[in-house]
């Protein structure tokens, strides 16, 4: 024994402290291999895949259509799976079927694609014994077919059929432009290009930095802006979430870094979740997007969806803020946990100078 | 960009830390060591130096500019030179670890730098509240300036930074890395000097357990390096082999290694105290010099530094190591040495206490916080702060609801702690090797047994103390701070000192030090 004659219960209780090594050394060879495997470059793949819970999910679909004005009632909604896997059973309990259970109840119409399941669908009961899914949901066996005149796609499952699709097959056959993604598993860029809205319901498993859509914004805006450039950052409406991922600006202060970027009341913004949520609030009550109008929006650089864009003009005390520190631009954003490129432009001050402030 | 610049630049800035710990470094002739233990205990001690010497710089208002930067390069080439002329013997005192040991040894060593560097930063703290200082500090040179300070304006408009009043060693270390490079900054190669950590940590207990002996020295070694958490934390708790460790390995917040801060505090600690000992074993001024750069460079690191360095001059205190003449191993200059660690300690703090007290503080005040009132009313059974409960802010539910599902505040802190404790996954059975050293020495030895050891249990005991204190008094949702491993990564930053304790402990080397007093004396 090399280190130390034995000395009964102490030695055997280090050689349990030093037999512990072996979990680090089997972690740090997994490790390395993994990171080999991907180029040692970290993608949202690394990461566990991105899933919804049924309730959370039910209730910000439910609430995002009634603040449109297509509104839930009568919505022909195509869904795209009920469950992760094809062959997975189906329970009243699961969180496909609660989704496209509260939107039905809610008097959306489904086009559901879930060909091996739809036998067992048909026959599943509530608490109370009442059939799930009644005549109001159309059970389809093509994805293709089920998107013909749907006001919106609802992707629950990521199977491969599903994903083979193109966004032109899907732009062509819809006549809404809503797409909702459980699973993070469409391409928000590629939807955009064809002027479809594209909207994730998931909770993603990888950070923030790592989503397609933010680092494709960060490399324009690095490519569009000197770094010693000064731009305001101000929402282009009501901050709608209070969920922490929507703190977009974090990630931005860093990766565009030296640029300086200036935020309103930023000890809140960037501090605790607590006081994050008190900044959400503080600017809700503040409204600064109040009364001052929109300036026609111009022609976009990366989104395709102009009609969407967050750009306003400036309040008086924004643009007194902007002129004060000389910036050179004005990032507008609208306020989602999920990173579209649509909810984001970066504007030159001059620019928005000519909008006015009111 | 050229990623050849980038690991020129991180590996010139392992030298320079290397060549300022090796100069002041006493001689080998004077200070027996192996080549491990003095490269691992070398690198701490030149980072310690190299961040507090920089922070230094910048409280003098000065701004390392290229030239700047040329002339720490300059220092760091004589440093290289002293050391090396000073030595002309390069007689090591090896340690005598079996083939085995020093494979295992190697592999982990090896594994964590290669696997810190095989991502680049990908977390949220060592991005946002480290490295984007690191930029800073790359382009203007200064901390000083709207960057960091302008977060509260008059108009309500302000640049983002979180925690501004952070302390600035990480961030020195990556932008002086990135900086002398040409090649710009890299997400990747800013993070070589942050790579060693792990790897030292060994080395350097093992330098601080040598004067009791060298079997208690390998102890140290292997110990440290077996700890889990020094890697990774949650190992199998989380759902076993498909947990979040083995599920992202070595990405996520799970990870240990990286560019965060806890596992640099820890280090540089555990340097501060094994030079602590061996300074009042050998009556070294020039170790106590050393242990006072230690201690100061884990409060460079991150604020609990500054703590830790507030237990260990507690614990010294306390100990009676200062005053009282009772030998064991400490000998009249060994008490000047740890007297003077302490000084040169707090010396070397000032610099950083200066450019803090002109940074704004984003949301944490534990020094006002930690009020006897305030502990007493949650020792006394206080209530959960229930009012920031997510569930309560999101009118989600009321706090009232809250407070129902939720014991005391203590309690919640005691079964965190207990958790902790017996998460063997994470720490293997460190803390039951801890709490039985601990109860050894105070039952069998008393407390006037060696005034070394009687210091390393107070660190200890007050580090434990001192973190359960904090989290008891935290004016945040305390669940909601559990679920981020904070007792976890906070005591880790006490790991060098326990695993000291426990090598010790378990060399129960008590004749050995008898031995060795002996032979100081004739």
């Amino acid at each position: 024994m090399a280190i130390s004659r034995p000395q009964g219960i102490r030695s055997i209780l280090g050689m349990a402290q030093v037999a512990f090594a072996l979990l680090p050394i089997a972690w740090m060879a997994t490790a390395l291999v993994s990171a080999a495997s991907v180029g040692f470059e970290p993608t949202p793949n690394s990461f566990p895949r991105a899933s919804f819970e049924g309730s959370d999910a039910s209730k910000y679909l439910l609430d995002f259509m009634r603040g449109t004005r297509r509104g839930v009632e009568g919505r022909v909604i195509a869904v795209w799976g009920l469950t992760d896997g094809k062959s997975m059973p189906l329970r009243a309990d699961g969180h496909g079927v609660q989704v496209a259970q509260a939107l039905m109840q809610a008097g959306a119409k489904l086009r559901i694609v879930s060909p091996h399941q739809v036998a067992a669908a048909k026959t599943l009961k509530d608490k109370n014994g009442q059939t799930l899914f009644d005549d109001r949901v159309e059970w389809m066996p093509d994805p293709l077919g089920a998107l013909k005149g749907a006001d919106s796609l609802l992707l629950m499952a990521d199977w491969p059929e599903f994903l083979e699709i193109t966004p032109e097959q899907i732009a062509e056959r819809m006549r809404g432009r809503g797409i909702f993604d459980g699973r993070e598993a469409l391409s928000a860029t590629a939807l955009d290009a064809v002027g479809l809205n594209y909207y994730s319901f998931a909770k993603p498993g990888s950070p923030p930095w790592l989503d397609p859509d933010f680092q494709a914004y960060m490399t324009h805006i690095r490519e569009t802006t000197d770094t010693d450039d000064a731009i305001l950052m101000v929402p282009g409406t009501r901050l709608g979430t209070t969920s922490g991922r929507a703190r977009w600006f974090l990630h931005m202060n860093y990766q565009l870094a030296p640029r300086e970027l200036f935020l309103w009341q930023p000890e809140l913004g960037c501090g605790t979740s607590g006081q994050y949520r008190q900044w959400v609030d503080a600017y809700n009550k503040a409204r600064p997007w109040k009364g001052v109008g929109r300036p026609q929006p111009g022609p976009r650089e990366l989104s395709q969806l102009a009609r969407n864009t967050p750009i306003r003009n400036l309040s008086a005390a924004e643009m007194t803020a902007a002129e004060k520190r000389g910036v050179d631009s004005v990032m507008f954003w609208t306020h989602n946990s999920d990173f579209r490129i649509a909810d984001w432009e970066n504007v030159p001050f001059d620019a928005v100078r000519q909008g006015g402030s009111r | 960009m050229s990623t050849f610049g980038p690991i020129i630049g991180g590996l010139t800035t392992v030298i320079l830390a290397l060549a300022f710990g090796l100069a002041l470094l006493p001689k080998r002739s004077d200070l027996p060591r192996s080549r491990y233990e003095e490269y691992s205990i070398a690198y701490l001690l030149g980072v310690s130096i190299f961040t507090v010497g920089i922070t230094a710089l910048y409280a003098l208002g000065l701004e390392t500019t290229f030239y700047v930067r040329l002339a720490i390069l300059a220092i760091g080439m004589m440093c290289w030179k002293t050391a090396f002329r000073r030595e002309k013997e390069r007689v090591y005192e090896p340690l005598g670890f079996a083939p085995y040991q020093v494979w295992m040894l190697a592999l982990l060593a090896l594994g964590s730098i290669a696997l810190t560097l095989s991502w680049p930063i990908n977390q949220f703290d060592p991005m946002l509240h480290f490295a984007y200082k690191g930029k800073l500090l790359l382009h203007h040179g200064t901390p000083f300036g709207p960057a960091l300070s302008d977060l509260q304006s008059p108009d309500g408009f302000g640049r983002m930074a979180t925690h501004p009043n952070y302390p600035l060693g990480i961030p020195i270390l990556e932008s002086f890395a990135s900086g002398i490079s040409f090649g710009g900054w890299s997400d990747r190669w800013v993070q070589i000097p942050l790579a060693f950590w792990a790897a030292c940590l060994p080395g350097a207990v093992a330098f601080g357990l040598r004067f009791v002996s060298k079997p208690a020295a390998r102890w140290g070694a292997l110990l440290m390096a077996a700890v889990p958490m020094i890697y990774l934390r949650d190992g199998f708790s989380s759902g076993g082999l498909g947990g979040s460790a083995w599920g992202t390995p070595g990405l996520g917040n799970i990870v240990t290694l990286g560019a965060g801060a806890d596992l640099p505090v820890a280090a540089c600690f555990a340097a501060g105290v094994a030079l602590l000992l061996r300074a009042g074993f050998a009556g070294s001024l020039r170790l106590g010099l050393a242990a006072g750069f230690a201690f100061a460079g884990a409060a460079m690191m991150k604020n609990e530094g500054l703590a830790l360095f507030g237990v260990v001059v507690i614990a010294v205190l306390i100990s009676g190591a200062l005053f009282l003449r009772r030998g064991g191993s400490l000998f009249k200059d060994g008490r000047k040495a740890i007297g003077i660690s302490l000084f040169v300690g707090l010396l070397a703090v000032a610099p950083w206490l200066h450019l803090r007290s002109q940074m704004p503080a984003i949301d944490e005040n534990y020094s006002e916080q930690l009020t006897l009132e305030n502990t007493l009313h949650f020792l006394g059974g206080g209530e959960e702060l229930a009012e920031q409960s997510p569930k309560v802010i999101a009118q989600q539910k009321t706090k009232e609801e809250v407070l129902a599902e939720l014991p005391p505040r203590r309690a919640i802190v005691g079964k965190a702690f207990a958790g902790t404790f017996a998460d063997f996954a994470t720490w293997g059975p460190m803390w039951l090797l801890m709490f039985a050293a601990l109860g050894t020495l105070l039952l069998r030895r008393g407390l006037l047994g060696d005034p070394l050891q009687r210091i390393l249990a107070a660190v200890v005991f007050g580090g434990v103390l001192m973190y359960a204190l904090i989290l008891l008094v935290t004016p945040w949702y305390l669940p909601l701070l559990l679920e981020k491993g904070i007792p976890e990564r906070l005591l880790l930053h006490l790991v060098g000192p326990i695993v000291l304790l426990v090598g010790w402990w378990i060399a129960d080397a008590k004749q050995t030090i008898a031995s060795a007093n002996k032979a100081k004396a004739h």
